[in-house]
């Protein structure tokens, strides 16, 4: 098993890439999905909620009833200041949805009438929140401004606005619940990125030093047969993808223990293992076209990062164009992802639906490899 | 001197076609793998469009109906896009995700929503929709009740639809945060001119390389063929880093309209990665493929670090460490572009500019001094 | 005559590894001086240090009457060096690459042109100037790994173990080409381990082992050093039966060994040797086979001075 544990020797030596890419995705674990996945959690039909932040000039009792009301119906947020810039960098990584500024006067100017200015709204223009905020807004107002019309004073206006507001329209739901994606689907869905990009990164620089001309020659000559010496090198790759799988499902284990214990987790186990058959036919392939390292990094990145934007990793699948989703049906991360929301119950489909997308993954894996030994076989009759 | 070795620096920079084309692939190809991605995700996803949704009539209800056909009409006012149909075929439509809701016209009215909301926001406003409608109601019944005379100025002060807020715009630039990806590509492909440096400052030293000995032992300044390969190679990133700019405009993508100023960027940012593979280079005891893994490192959790693959941790960042960001260099490329499409003026731009070419020069300078030392302990 | 190089007491430590223990030589302008020890003894890196490139731990090194230092540009751009590690572009072609580096010494165009021409003639490279180097074999590599070296046609050319994996027809033009630069006035260093080519080509030789001087001289003065001025072979189908102590009585012979099928009998002077020893063997009816004579070699001496051989 000389070749097997040479293999694991120059491993060592490049383990650095696959150590920073466990660090990426424990960050993108903990910095990303988890947070996503509270977000998501099933429930009844609620009413969506925009964040938004107030700076009140005026404290009076309009604009604290005005801010008082919209606390229930959305979420209040705090922010460093109501600069431009402050206010534009906020709505830009929509952090919140909106700004309202109310301005020393409102109340008064609300009697009379012209009351604009007084009060601005904060928001990037056009935008479904926007409008969903500004319409809630308004409504409310709108109420007041009419009890005051009819004599009433602010005051109890404002208070028969929040009686008003109380009344709601009667919901008509489905007995089913909403299925919202789960945490453990976007882990395993981001991990499958993760395993091409560490194992291109991490066994191809391997696959290459092994397959430096002087030092195959020099095992080729040697008394090892040179099937075994392939298959050696062959199980190293394997035993490092079964280990990277290992690693990552433990992980699952400790940070989603309830999920992970559920007999369905088998398939999601699988799943990854099918994907990271994937992604080693892909490092093999890849060392057989180039042996320069900015190159492989290159193409890890433009293979791995193409795959998963195109396939539903990072952009969800609902929001893929048609022809993108008929181009991704040609990559084996689509299919790992369709597989991922059946197991999770978002979609429709039985076991059996599982184990076939798996196997398409498989069929992948087969044909990269294919690919790779051509282009390897090509190659060595160039070269000799 | 100068010229010979710039001239010869860029002949053998031009000849490693792989590693060249590689470079300009990759930002070329992710661009427009996302490019296909996004689509039209800002359209779908964030921008309004007038509601779609199904009406079934279960009984007669005159004012309802008159609100309905208010928001139904075409314009730029029209919130909602209405199909009347029975019962069987809303449901149908609701499940076949053509409608966000149903609305039943009846005494009362209801609102049936779909169990998985495509999107989510236009359920609600369905909701906010008939909600004001029912307030309304409810505020006329109760004016009636204490004050009925004031009624009918009540109903006229509904009809007169008043707008009470002024909504203002902090920017006229593309708001649209998908393109930060863009800007992600780039700042990771700055980075990634680390690469090309390395190899250069192997080819330099003395105790790296066998042609590193030779030039080491001519009469020329190591000052003046550090600058003719940084060069060599600034020349090529930036002109092939313009071509992405110009492919990726072609495309579709909006970086605004200060295209001058975003060369600059571009421009800053090859520095910025060309030197940071120079100081690497020039770390001694470290073979060519952990240098080129270090820079692998660096590039990749750098752009991480500014949004490459999710939205929200370089705020993340800036809520608990901003000083993260104001040393980060992709998240300056990143942000510089952002600057420069949102803002009118540029401080920001040239606070981050600034702040680009002092590290560039203070790394190329670290690197001559531990590249000076020309005598080695051993080759 | 001036000296081109002078080493006085240098030494130098790896760690625990004491490379060159107060070494010294010099080198006479005009001279083939050649530096000649087993692997590991110490020449690579007393070029190193003459070069500059390495520091040292104690001694003194001159070039040209000048201290060198790194920054001595006067002296370096006088200098070439032809290191066993081939040191060009593999993204240039063979012009290219004589181009590049006489330039970085000739700075007109026109004296440049014409030295890159001359150079690549000179390693007979005319119908390769268009290849590049990976498509070189070991021998043509070289060769323009020569001509990088002395394009600019320096004063004092260093040559490292030049010829380690070479074809005998590369090997011969390197020598005569070295021998020729000589001639047009360069001073040329040259080590080896390879005691022919010392031999051939050197006017002086240094032999040195395990950081050391051992013996300075030119080729008949380190001959003359030794004891052994002859070594007799000769063929012998039974050599168990012979009874060296018997020839070991014969004149001059003051050593003999037995080897497979071989007598090996050293002599320290005399005429005739070879003659006293055939008529032994006649005398006594002993068939023998070839009987060959040889002068002692360098290694020889190298064996008698330190007890090692040169070439492990």
């Amino acid at each position: 098993m000389q070749v097997f544990k040479l293999y694991f020797k120059v491993l060592r030596k490049y383990i650095g890439t696959m150590i920073m890419y466990v660090g990426i995705f424990i960050g993108i674990t903990l910095g990303v999905i988890v947070p996503q996945a509270v977000r998501n959690q099933e429930k009844n039909y609620t009413d969506e909620k925009c964040d938004f932040a107030v700076f009140d000039y005026d404290e009076s009792i309009l604009s604290k009833a005005l801010t008082a009301y919209l606390e229930t119906t959305h979420n209040l947020k705090v922010i460093k200041n109501d600069n431009k810039e402050t206010i534009q960098d906020e709505l830009y990584i929509m952090n919140i949805h909106s700004v309202i500024r109310i301005n020393e006067g409102f109340e008064e100017a609300f009697k009379t009438g012209k009351v604009e200015e007084f009060l601005e709204t904060y928001v990037i223009p056009g935008t479904i929140t926007a409008t969903l905020f500004e319409q809630n807004l308004n409504s409310y107002l709108s109420v007041v401004n009419t009890y005051i019309a009819a004599g009433f004073s602010v005051d109890e206006a404002t208070k028969k606005a929040d009686e008003v507001a109380k009344t709601s329209t009667e919901i008509i739901e489905n007995d089913e619940k909403a299925k919202a994606e789960s945490a453990l689907s976007i882990y395993f869905k981001y991990a499958s990125w993760v395993f091409i990009a560490m194992c291109v990164s991490g066994i191809t620089v391997v696959l290459i030093a092994l397959n430096k001309k002087e030092l195959r020659n020099r095992i080729e000559c040697s008394a090892y047969k040179f099937v075994k010496m392939n298959m050696e090198i062959v199980l190293g790759v394997v035993v490092t993808g079964v280990i990277i799988c290992a690693v990552f499902v433990v992980a699952a284990l400790i940070v989603f223990p309830e999920q992970m214990l559920e007999p369905k987790a088998v398939l999601y186990v699988l799943n990854a293992l099918c994907i990271m058959a994937v992604a080693l036919a892909i490092t093999f392939f890849i060392s057989k076209v180039t042996d320069k390292v900015p190159v492989i990094s290159l193409m890890s990145n433009v293979i791995g990062l193409g795959m998963a934007f195109l396939c539903g990793v990072f952009v969800p699948m609902e929001f893929l164009s048609d022809t993108v989703i008929k181009v991704a049906r040609f990559m084996p991360v689509y299919w790992n992802i369709k597989a991922l929301q059946i197991i999770d119950g978002i979609q429709e489909g039985s076991v059996g639906t599982i184990f076939s997308y798996m196997g398409i993954q498989i069929l992948f894996a087969v044909a990269i490899l294919c690919i790779g030994m051509i282009i390897a076989r090509r190659k060595r009759v160039t070269y000799s | 001197m100068f010229i010979h070795n710039f001239k010869y620096a860029m002949k053998t920079m031009l000849k490693n076609k792989t590693t060249l084309i590689w470079t300009f692939l990759f930002p070329m190809a992710l661009g427009t793998f996302m490019y296909f991605a996004f689509g039209d995700i800002f359209e779908k996803d964030a921008v309004f469009n007038a509601v779609p949704v199904a009406v079934v009539e279960v009984n007669e209800n005159e004012n309802l109906e008159a609100v309905i056909k208010e928001l139904e009409k075409e314009g730029e006012e029209q919130l909602l896009k209405t199909t009347y149909l029975s019962e069987e075929e809303a449901k149908k439509a609701m499940d076949e995700e053509k409608v966000d809701g149903i609305i039943y016209i009846d005494a009362e009215v209801k609102l049936a929503v779909p169990t998985n909301p495509s999107s989510a926001y236009n359920t609600t406003i369905l909701k906010a929709i008939l909600d004001e409608y029912k307030r309304q109601e409810k505020m006329i019944t109760d004016i009636a009740t204490v004050n009925p005379s004031a009624v009918d100025d009540a109903i006229k002060n509904i009809q007169s639809e008043k707008i009470f807020y002024t909504e203002k715009i902090t920017s006229n630039g593309n708001q649209d945060a998908y393109t930060n990806y863009f800007y992600a590509i780039f700042a990771m492909s700055c980075l990634f001119a680390s690469f090309g440096s390395i190899e250069k400052i192997g080819k330099m030293q003395a105790n790296v390389s066998a042609l590193g000995m030779r030039r080491s032992l001519s009469p020329n300044s190591r000052f003046v063929t550090i600058v003719a390969e940084f060069l060599s190679i600034l020349i090529s990133q930036f002109v092939m880093e313009a071509i992405v700019l110009l492919y990726f405009t072609v495309l579709g993508v909006d970086f605004g309209s200060k295209y001058l100023q975003i060369l600059g960027i571009l421009f800053f940012g090859s520095c910025i990665g060309i030197s940071i593979g120079i100081i690497i280079g020039s770390i001694p005891k470290l073979s060519e493929n952990g240098k080129q893994g270090i820079c692998i490192i660096i590039g990749m959790v750098l752009s991480i670090m500014a949004d490459l693959v999710a939205v929200g941790i370089k705020y993340a960042i800036e809520c608990n460490m901003p000083i993260i960001n104001r040393i980060n260099p992709a998240a300056l490329i990143v942000d510089s572009f952002y600057a420069l499409n949102i803002y009118d003026t540029y401080d920001r731009y040239i606070r981050n500019m600034a702040t680009l070419g002092t590290m560039t020069v203070v790394l190329i300078v670290i690197s001559a001094l531990i590249l000076r030392r020309n005598k080695y302990a051993s080759v | 005559m001036n000296n081109a190089i002078e080493v006085k007491n240098l030494v130098k430590r790896y760690k625990e590894i004491l490379a060159l223990d107060h070494f010294s030589l010099q080198v006479e302008e005009g001279e083939i001086f050649g530096l000649l020890g087993p692997n590991g003894s110490g020449k690579t890196t007393t070029i190193n240090c003459i070069l500059s490139l390495l520091s040292f731990d104690k001694g003194e090194i001159k070039v040209f009457g000048k201290e060198m230092r790194p920054d001595s540009y006067d002296i370096k751009k006088d200098i070439g060096v032809v290191m066993q590690n081939v040191a060009v572009f593999d993204e240039l072609t063979v012009y290219e690459n004589v181009d590049y580096f006489c330039g970085l010494y000739i700075k007109d165009k026109e004296t440049r042109k014409k030295y890159v021409k001359e150079a690549i003639e000179f390693v007979g490279l005319e119908d390769y100037t268009k290849f590049l180097p990976k498509k070189l074999s070991g021998g043509l590599l070289r060769r323009l790994n020569i001509a990088c070296g002395i394009a600019h046609k320096p004063k004092l050319i260093f040559f490292d173990e030049p010829t380690v994996a070479v074809d005998p027809q590369s090997r011969n033009k390197i020598l005569e080409g070295i021998k020729e630069l000589n001639r047009n006035g360069a001073t040329i260093v040259y080590t080896s381990h390879y005691m022919e080519e010392v031999e051939q080509l050197c006017s002086k030789i240094l032999i040195m082992d395990g950081g050391k001087n051992v013996a300075i001289g030119t080729k008949e003065e380190l001959k003359k050093m030794i004891k052994n001025t002859e070594t007799i072979t000769v063929e012998v189908a039974d050599v168990d039966s012979i009874n060296t102590e018997e020839i070991k009585e014969l004149p001059h012979v003051y050593a003999i060994k037995k080897d497979e099928k071989k007598l090996i009998i050293n002599c320290s002077g005399g005429k005739h040797n070879v003659v006293r020893v055939i008529d032994y063997f006649q005398d006594r009816n002993i068939s023998i086979g070839s009987v060959y004579s040889e002068q002692p070699t360098l290694n020889d001496v190298f064996l008698e001075i330190t007890g090692k051989e040169l070439r492990d």
